[in-house]
C-alpha cells in the first residue's frame, strides 16, 4: 500500500491537501486520530443568515465527499503514527489503527448499548453527526481491558470490537504535518471566570451550540437575552505567551453575532474588542452592518464575576478611564489559536518551531526544514478555513515539486 | 437584432473546439509577481508571456517573455483563448490556453478624503516607502523635534498589508534622531504572523498611537503648513499637532484592466470589480470560467504571504486543468439541439461560467461547462439538454415515494446524507449538479405524476457555485407555487429551502413541515 504522501491530521487542511494531491496524480494516506474525519471544523455551525456569511465551514463536507470518491486517497480514522523512521530518501511509518467501530448501516439507534456501557462517553454522538461512535480514549478495550458488553447486547450486530490495534506499516516519500491548532485554554485566565462563572463559555462552545440546535437544548435552560463577546482571549497577549493575533476571532465573533441576531432578533449583543481585523472584501459595509445592531466597546475587560443572581458581570474600563460594569446572560470568550504539539515520533534534524511556537517553515511557507517533510494549515500558524485550504494548495505544489525532483534523482 | 449587439456577442464567443488546444499561458501583471508566476510555470513545462501595461516599468533583466501593451479583446475558452494586444508598434493576435490576472493592485489615495491639498510634505504610504527606499531624507530641523503623522484605517477600512508597510516604514525611521512619529487610526490590522509584536515594539519605543472610535481628526492647511486638530480619545482633551510630514494609507482594490476578462464571464456583475466571487466555492485562484485564474488583488488578496501562495496555486490550477479531458460523450455536460435553436442567444448571455460561445451557432465548451443547467431551463425553445450524471439517476425503488426532495449535489445532497433513514422513508431524493437546473415545469410534472409535496434544497445566496443558480431556482419555485395556487392546490406543498452541506436540520425541518401539511389533506 505504498503511498507517496503521508498526511498527519484529517482536518480541513489534511483533507483539502489530499484532494489537491489526488488531482495532481499523487497518492496519499490520511491518518486521523479521532474516529471521524474533519477536525475542529466539524463542530462549526453554518453561519448563513438569509445569505452565506462566507465562514467556509461547509467546505469540509465538500472535501469529505470529494476525498471519499478519490481513488488514490486512503483514509485511516482512529489511527496514530506510532513510529517514523528515515529510509533512504523515503520514510517508513508504523500506523496504529483501532478498528473498534459501530457499523452505521446496521445501527438503528435503539440506544441499548448506551445504556449498558460501563464507561461514560465511551459511546457517543458527536455534535455534528447522527451516527454513534466509539471513543478511542475511553473505550475499555482501547486501554487494554477486555469488555464486550455493548457488542453482546446489540440486536443488530452493529458493534465491531477489536481489542488490539491493527499495525499498518507503510512507506512514503513525503510527509505533510496537518495537525492543526489547539484553542487557547481560558482557564489560564482566572479573572475571566471560566468555567467557574455560570454563563461564561468559549466561542467554540457557542459555535457547537449553534451547530446542533438552539440555546434551550444546551445546558443553559433558556435563550439568553444578552450576550457579550470578549475578543483577544489568549491573543495579542505576551503575558499569556501569545504574542500574535490569532487572525480568525474577529470574523468568528462577528459572524456568530450576526447569526444569533438573525435567529433571535431580540438578543442584545455586545463585542468587547481592541482592534477589529479585516476578514472579508468590502469590509466597511460588513462593519457598518454589524455596528448597526451590535454594540461595540473598545476595552479589554479586567474581570468577569458572578453577580448575586448568578449572571456573569463584566468589569471594564471605558474610554474615559472610569471603571464600568455590565451584566449579561451569557459571556463568550473568543479564544485564540495556540500551537499544538504534532506528536511526531522519531527525530528529524531540521524541524524547528517559529517564535510563536508553531511548526516552522521556510520562505515558501510549507517546507518544514527536513527534506520531504512539509507543514500546512494552522499547524504552521493561525489561519482561517479558507486560508488553510489555500495553504494546502501551496503545500500540494511544493510536495509535487519535491517528488518530481526526487524522481529525477536531484 | 441590432448590428452593434450582434458584433459584441460574436466577438465574445469566437471559439473553435476542433482546433488543437494551446497550453501557453498569458500572465497579466506588471510587477515581480507576474514574472515569478512565469518562472514557476516554466519549471512545470508551461510557456508563458507576461503582459506589462504601457505605463508600467519594463524590468531590466526580465526572466520571462514580456510584451508591453494593452488588451483590446479576449474571446474563447480554456485551451483556445484568442487575445488581441495593442503594442506601441502594432496590434497582435495570439492564442493562449490559459489566462492569469496578476496585475498589481489599484491604489486609491485617501488624501482627498481628508479635504486637503496634496503638497510637498504629504505622501501616500506607498510613495513614502519608495521615497525612503530610494534614499529620500526627512527635512532637517535644528531648533526642535520633527513630527511625522501617519493616518491609517480612517476614511475607509485598510488591509493588513498596509499596516505591514506602515510598520516597516517605522522600522526604517527608527534610526532617525529627534523624530516623533504619531499614528492616527481606528483599528490596527495586525492579523499577520509577527506583526502584533512588531507594532508593540514601536509603541514601547515611543511611537504614539491615537485610536478614534468616532470624531476623526481634522486637518487644516495654511501657508505655514498643516495643523491636525483632534480630541485625544483616552483623555477626551482637544489637541493640536503641527506635523512636518503627513503620510496617508491607501485603499487597495483590483485594477480596472480586468474589464476585458470580466466581460468573458456573464455572471461577473455579481462579483466585479473582482475576478473571483467571494465564496468558498472558488478555491485558490479559480474563477467561474475554466482557464481563467485570479491572483492577489484581482481576487481581493493583498498580503505578501497569500500572494506568494497564489503564485504557486496558479501552477496547481493549470496542471489540474491540463489533466482534465473533455467529456465528449456529453454525459454531464449540456448540449444544444441545433434543430430547435433559434439563435436567441439567451444561453450565451446567462451561462454563469461563460461556457457558451457562438461561431455560426451556439456551442457549449465541454471543458468549461459545469452542468449547472441554468441554460437548459432558461432556453425558450427547450433546445438544450443535460443528461444527469451517473450517480444521480432515479432508482425504481424510490420513484413512488410521495415527497420529492430536489437537492443540489454541492449542498443539499451532502446534508441529506446526514439525515436518518427514518425521516427519509417516504422521500425520493433527486440530485442535480445545481439547483439552477430546476424548472417550474418539471416541478409541476412531479405533482402531475403523483407527488404530494416537493422541496427544492439549493445553496444559500452567495454560496452557489453557479453564482445565481439557486436564486433562479427559488424564483422558479415561486412561479410554480403561484400556478398551483391558481389551479386550486395548496401552494405550500412546494417549498424552496436554502441549505449548506452542514445544515441537515434545515432539510429535516422542511420535510417535517411538509409532512404535517400533507397529513391534513
Amino acid at each position: 500500500m505504498k503511498k507517496e504522501t503521508l498526511i498527519i491530521g484529517g482536518g480541513i487542511t489534511g483533507l483539502s491537501l489530499a484532494w489537491e494531491l489526488s488531482c495532481l496524480g499523487i497518492s496519499s494516506t490520511i491518518v486521523e486520530k479521532a474516529p471521524f474525519m474533519g477536525g475542529h471544523v466539524s463542530n462549526f455551525a453554518c453561519k448563513a443568515t438569509q445569505t452565506c456569511q462566507k465562514c467556509g465551514a461547509c467546505q469540509l463536507e465538500d472535501y469529505l465527499s470529494k476525498v471519499h470518491k478519490a481513488e488514490n486517497v486512503d483514509l485511516m480514522v482512529s489511527s496514530t503514527v506510532d513510529s517514523l523512521t528515515q529510509n533512504g530518501r523515503d520514510f517508513k511509518a508504523m500506523i496504529l489503527q483501532r478498528k473498534s467501530m459501530i457499523v452505521s448501516d446496521k445501527c438503528d439507534d435503539c440506544g441499548l448499548c448506551l445504556k449498558v456501557c460501563p464507561v461514560e462517553g465511551a459511546l457517543f454522538y458527536p455534535a455534528f453527526d447522527s451516527r454513534l461512535y466509539i471513543s478511542n480514549e475511553k473505550c475499555l478495550n482501547s486501554i487494554g481491558v477486555h469488555c464486550e458488553i455493548c457488542a453482546q447486547i446489540c440486536p443488530q450486530g452493529a458493534v465491531e470490537l477489536q481489542e488490539k490495534s491493527r499495525e499498518v506499516e507503510t512507506e512514503v516519500a513525503s510527509i505533510a504535518i496537518c495537525t492543526g491548532f489547539s484553542p487557547y485554554d481560558p482557564t489560564q485566565k482566572l479573572k475571566f471566570g471560566y468555567p467557574r462563572v455560570p454563563g461564561v463559555i468559549t466561542s467554540l462552545e457557542l459555535d457547537s451550540i449553534l451547530r446542533t440546535g438552539n440555546f434551550q437544548s444546551a445546558a443553559f435552560g433558556e435563550t439568553p437575552k444578552s450576550i457579550a463577546f470578549i475578543q483577544c482571549v489568549g491573543s495579542r497577549d505576551p503575558r499569556s505567551g501569545t504574542n500574535y493575533c490569532s487572525q480568525i476571532c474577529c470574523g468568528v465573533s462577528i459572524r456568530l453575532a450576526r447569526l444569533i441576531k438573525n435567529r433571535y432578533p431580540d438578543i442584545n449583543l455586545t463585542i468587547f474588542y481592541m482592534d477589529i481585523q479585516t476578514f472579508e472584501r468590502e469590509f466597511d459595509r460588513t462593519l457598518d452592518r454589524a455596528q448597526s445592531d451590535i454594540n461595540f466597546i473598545r476595552a479589554m475587560p479586567s474581570e468577569i464575576h458572578s453577580d448575586e443572581d448568578g449572571f456573569p458581570r463584566v468589569v471594564y474600563h471605558g474610554g474615559d478611564e472610569t471603571r464600568q460594569m455590565a451584566l449579561f446572560d451569557m459571556v463568550v470568550l473568543s479564544v485564540g489559536i495556540v500551537p499544538r504539539d504534532p506528536d511526531l515520533p522519531g527525530s528529524f534534524p531540521g524541524l524547528w518551531k517559529n517564535r510563536d511556537g508553531f511548526i516552522g517553515s521556510d520562505d515558501n511557507g510549507v517546507d518544514a526544514g527536513h527534506p520531504g517533510i512539509f507543514v500546512a494549515g494552522a499547524a504552521q500558524g493561525p489561519k482561517s478555513i479558507s486560508a488553510c485550504v489555500s495553504h494546502a494548495i501551496l503545500a500540494a505544489s511544493q510536495i509535487k515539486r519535491y517528488l518530481d525532483r526526487t524522481m529525477r534523482g536531484e | 437584432m441590432s448590428g452593434r449587439v450582434t458584433q459584441s456577442v460574436f466577438l465574445k464567443g469566437v471559439h473553435r473546439i476542433q482546433e488543437e488546444a494551446s497550453s501557453k499561458v498569458l500572465i497579466l501583471g506588471g510587477d515581480e509577481y507576474g514574472i515569478r508566476i512565469a518562472e514557476v510555470l516554466k519549471n512545470n513545462a508551461f510557456d508563458s508571456t507576461v503582459l506589462f501595461e504601457p505605463n508600467e516599468k519594463y524590468p531590466a533583466n526580465p526572466k520571462a517573455e514580456i510584451v508591453q501593451g494593452l488588451i483590446l479583446n479576449i474571446s474563447g475558452f480554456m485551451g483556445n483563448f484568442s487575445v488581441q494586444i495593442e503594442t506601441s508598434s502594432n496590434v497582435t493576435h495570439s492564442k493562449f490556453g490559459y489566462i492569469v490576472a496578476a496585475q498589481p493592485p489599484h491604489r486609491k489615495s485617501k488624501i482627498n478624503a481628508f479635504a486637503i491639498n496634496d503638497s510637498k510634505s504629504i505622501y501616500n504610504l506607498s510613495e513614502f516607502k519608495d521615497y525612503l527606499k530610494s534614499g529620500g531624507r526627512l527635512p532637517e530641523r535644528k531648533d526642535r523635534w520633527r513630527h511625522i503623522a501617519f493616518f491609517f484605517d480612517l476614511k475607509g477600512s485598510s488591509e493588513v498589508s498596509q499596516f505591514e508597510t506602515l510598520v516597516s516604514v517605522l522600522d526604517r525611521l527608527e534610526t532617525e534622531d529627534r523624530l516623533q512619529p504619531y499614528v492616527f487610526t481606528r483599528n490596527l490590522k495586525v492579523a499577520s504572523p509577527g506583526l502584533d509584536a512588531r507594532f508593540r515594539y514601536h509603541r514601547q519605543r515611543g511611537v504614539v498611537f491615537f485610536k478614534f472610535d468616532n470624531g476623526d481628526p481634522v486637518i487644516n492647511q495654511d501657508e505655514n503648513g498643516s495643523v491636525i486638530t483632534f480630541v485625544e480619545p483616552l483623555l477626551g482633551e482637544q489637541m493640536e499637532l503641527t506635523p512636518d510630514i503627513m503620510v496617508f494609507d491607501e485603499i487597495l482594490g483590483p485594477t480596472d484592466s480586468l474589464k476585458p476578462i470580466l466581460n468573458l464571464i456573464p455572471s461577473s456583475p455579481a462579483f466585479a470589480p473582482y475576478l473571483q466571487p467571494e465564496s468558498s466555492r472558488f478555491q485558490g485562484v479559480e474563477t467561474p470560467k475554466a482557464g481563467i485564474y485570479a491572483v492577489g488583488p484581482s481576487r481581493g488578496v493583498f498580503d505578501i504571504e497569500s500572494l506568494n501562495a497564489d503564485v504557486q496555486a496558479v501552477t496547481v490550477a493549470i496542471l489540474k486543468a491540463s489533466m482534465e479531458k473533455p467529456d465528449l460523450s456529453g454525459k454531464g455536460v449540456a448540449s444544444v439541439d441545433h434543430g430547435k435553436c433559434t439563435f436567441c442567444l439567451t444561453c450565451l448571455r446567462l451561462c454563469p461560467h461563460g461556457a457558451i460561445g457562438f461561431i455560426s451557432r451556439p456551442e457549449i465548451d465541454p471543458l468549461s461547462c459545469r452542468a449547472c443547467g441554468v441554460c437548459v431551463v432558461e432556453c425558450p425553445m427547450g433546445a438544450i439538454e443535460i443528461r444527469p450524471l451517473g450517480d444521480f439517476t432515479h432508482s425504481t425503488e424510490t420513484v413512488s415515494r410521495p415527497i420529492k426532495l430536489i437537492v443540489c449535489a454541492k449542498s443539499g445532497l451532502q446534508a441529506a446524507a446526514k439525515i436518518k433513514a427514518g425521516i427519509l422513508s417516504d422521500v425520493e431524493i433527486i440530485a442535480l449538479q445545481c439547483a439552477g437546473n430546476v424548472s417550474a415545469a418539471s416541478l409541476l410534472e412531479y405533482f402531475r405524476d403523483g407527488a404530494r409535496g416537493v422541496i427544492v434544497a439549493g445553496c444559500f445566496k452567495g454560496n452557489c457555485a453557479s453564482i445565481y443558480g439557486s436564486t433562479l431556482a427559488e424564483r422558479r419555485v415561486g412561479y410554480a407555487a403561484e400556478i398551483l395556487n391558481q389551479a386550486g392546490f395548496d401552494p405550500e406543498r412546494l417549498e424552496f429551502t436554502s441549505v449548506a452541506g452542514n445544515t441537515p436540520e434545515t432539510v429535516v425541518e422542511a420535510i417535517m413541515k411538509l409532512k404535517s401539511r400533507i397529513h391534513h389533506y
